[in-house]
């Protein structure tokens, strides 16, 4: 690696001023070359050795009590909706299809909380199927009758408990690694029933669909809510000694905050270029730079977001990220700088996917381990599992293609992996130091 | 995801910006009282530079697919009478307007030829869009933008009421006739119209 470039991650890039558009590259594409295509069995070549099936660790298991609570709800509100719905009743056919597809769709949520192969994984499938099941039935009885007004009370009444919820996470538990995951699984779930009430926009003329789709988003938040009370229940009742880890993730986020300042990663407004001290010449190193450089730009923000508003274990999570993605990014910048083989063909992309498989086997977290380690161990290998199913796609499709963006992605999570361990040990170091 | 979303994304794919002018209008061979409005409502600050909805508007629909609005061809010989259905025609003068032709049995169809003739010609035109759109939609006008030799309509499309009756799969034909407040000597050479899967509304949070 050129001293320049690595300079150029850790130390500095005060004097980038070039104004970056959000989500836009920053290179001139002009003269780029382009990796050649290659041919389906060339792809198929590369994603022929499947890789095990991960799912992300389950924090703890739910009593059975919650989910049986849970399918009587959705039974209650499918009944509410005749299987099959006369004209008489939806006059609409659109209506009466969206009603009925939505009723369908309930059904069909609720054998996936059935099948589902834990009760954690059951109770997180439950939040879609009330939701479908409260749509159809909200939906059939607006037909006819104003409900609008109604639901969207239960709307706001609804993201205010969430919000309350959330700010009344708890970080108590006997063992701190599980406790950090169970806190940041109930602060993921909760985020995310919020995202989904505050999303989008209303109509000011709302037909039945419409209301139905609002009474959608308040069960998938009281669902959502029964399901953290459900594991934080869960939790409180296997500890036996519970300590409360508040104040310890809280010097540990400020000091992630204070070490990673002192890094100096690249900014918001870094190029590229002032990463790299060039532009790039081949499409996939400049695919490559801006998906090692994206997820650091915006470390500060991430990482302070989450303390100001006291989401503390995913703020422990984000910093994990951050550190392991400035670990990446110097890596990716050593690479480039290095002899990074072109993807010529499907050798070079075969051998950066391999590595990534190598590098989950021989890290020392395992993507069942019941901690922040492991859920982000996990997330990687879905994340691998994502771009195989990207060549998968050009294979089933019979399409030739450039794999610029798909080497770039290997390489990066290759390069994300093996610094993981690092990355987690950095952070942790930081809780244990309290 | 849930069964609806389809709905969902249809309104959203319209960003926040205001309310839009429900076509008046009836179905051919219906009893169809013409529905009347002389304006719309204004649909707030995020109109495009130059868009009115300063704009008198009358619909007709007819169950099938066919055009049924017949407006004057300069091509055709004079003789054989107005013939053309088109997709979008200008009535610009008094002669125009009474050569346009409603084909079929509308109840509305003298009420609306009298709209259109009681145009005053001097200060306004107007337009007839023809087009096909399914039965459980109602076609909307969300803006029109006018200039002395540009014209654009911007349409958009929103289910209609539950409780209206109406099949799935089911296409009609809706003729659109726009007064616009901009006389014009001949065709606007730039003309055009847009319509959105969804109706624009506002998006503010209501807390």
């Amino acid at each position: 690696m050129r001293g320049e470039s690595r300079r150029n991650v850790l130390a500095g890039l005060g004097a980038a001023t070039i104004a970056v558009t959000a989500g836009c590259s920053v290179f001139d594409r002009s003269g780029e070359a382009e990796p050649p295509r290659l041919d389906t069995d060339e792809i198929e070549r590369i994603v022929r050795d499947p890789v095990p099936e991960t799912e992300r660790p389950a924090p703890l298991q739910p009593d059975e009590a919650s989910i049986e609570a849970g399918l009587e709800r959705c039974a209650e509100l499918i009944d509410a909706v005749p299987a099959t719905i006369t004209t008489e009743e939806i006059p609409n056919g659109v209506v009466r299809e969206e009603v009925g597809s939505a009723r369908e769709s309930a059904l069909d949520g609720r054998e996936a909380v059935e099948d589902a192969p834990d009760r954690f994984r059951s109770l997180v499938a439950l939040r879609n199927a009330r939701a479908d099941a409260r749509e159809a039935s909200v939906a059939y009885r607006a037909v006819g009758t104003d409900l609008h007004t109604e639901i969207e009370a239960e709307r706001l009444a609804a993201r205010g408990d969430v919000g309350a919820r959330l700010a009344r996470t708890s970080y108590a538990g006997d063992e701190r690694d599980r406790t950090l995951l169970v806190a940041y699984r109930i602060e993921e779930l909760l985020v995310d029933a919020r995202r989904r009430m505050n999303w989008g926009s209303r109509p000011p003329d709302p037909g039945a669909l419409d209301v139905g789709e609002l009474a959608g988003d308040v069960e998938y938040a009281a669902a959502t809510l029964d399901a953290v009370d459900a594991l934080a229940d869960r939790h409180a009742s296997v500890a036996e000694e519970a300590v409360d880890f508040t104040a310890t993730l809280e010097s540990a986020l400020e000091s992630s905050l204070r070490a990673v300042s002192r890094a100096d990663p690249p900014s918001r407004e870094s190029t590229v270029e002032d990463v790299l001290g060039r532009e790039p010449d081949r499409r996939d190193v400049r695919e490559l730079a801006h998906e090692a450089i994206a997820p650091v730009r915006r470390w500060q923000q991430t990482l302070s977001t989450e303390l100001s508003e006291g989401r503390l274990a995913t703020g422990i999570s984000r910093a994990i990220e951050v550190e392991r993605d400035v670990r990446a990014l110097e890596a990716v910048v050593d690479r480039i700088d290095g002899s990074l083989p072109e993807p010529d063909g499907s050798e070079p992309i075969r051998s950066e996917r391999t590595a990534i498989v190598d590098a989950a086997e021989a890290a020392p977290i395992s993507p069942d381990d019941r901690s922040l380690a492991g859920d982000l161990t996990a997330r990687a290998l879905e994340r691998l599992a994502w771009i195989d199913r990207s060549l998968a796609g050009y294979v089933e499709r019979g399409n030739d293609a450039r794999l610029a963006r798909e080497y770039a992605q290997y390489v990066h999570l290759r390069a994300q992996l093996e610094a993981l361990p690092q990355a987690v040990e950095a952070v942790l170091a930081r809780l244990d130091t309290r | 995801m849930p069964a609806l979303h389809a709905t969902r994304r249809h309104l959203l794919s319209g960003i926040a910006a205001g309310m839009v002018a429900p076509l008046a209008g009836c179905a051919a061979g219906e009893a169809d009282d013409v529905d009347v409005r002389d304006e719309i409502r204004d649909p707030g600050s995020e109109l495009p530079d130059g868009a009115t909805t300063d704009i008198e508007i009358r619909s007709l629909r007819a169950p099938d697919e066919e055009p049924f609005v017949r407006v004057a061809d300069e091509d055709e010989p004079e003789e054989e009478g107005p013939s053309r259905h088109r997709a979008q025609a200008f009535v610009l003068d008094d002669g125009d307007a009474a050569a346009l032709r409603i084909d079929g049995d509308h109840d509305a169809a003298e009420e609306i030829l009298r709209f259109v003739e009681a145009t005053d010609f001097e200060s306004a035109s107007v337009v007839v869009h023809q087009r096909g759109i399914e039965a459980c939609y109602e076609r909307r006008v969300e803006y029109v933008e006018l200039e002395p030799d540009r014209y654009r309509v911007q349409f958009c499309r929103q289910l209609k009421d539950a409780t209206e009756h109406c099949e799935a799969d089911a296409t009609e034909i809706e003729a659109v006739f726009l007064r616009v407040p901009q006389p014009y000597d001949e065709e606007p050479s730039r003309r055009g119209s847009g319509e959105r899967s969804a109706c624009r509304h506002y998006g503010e949070e209501s807390a």
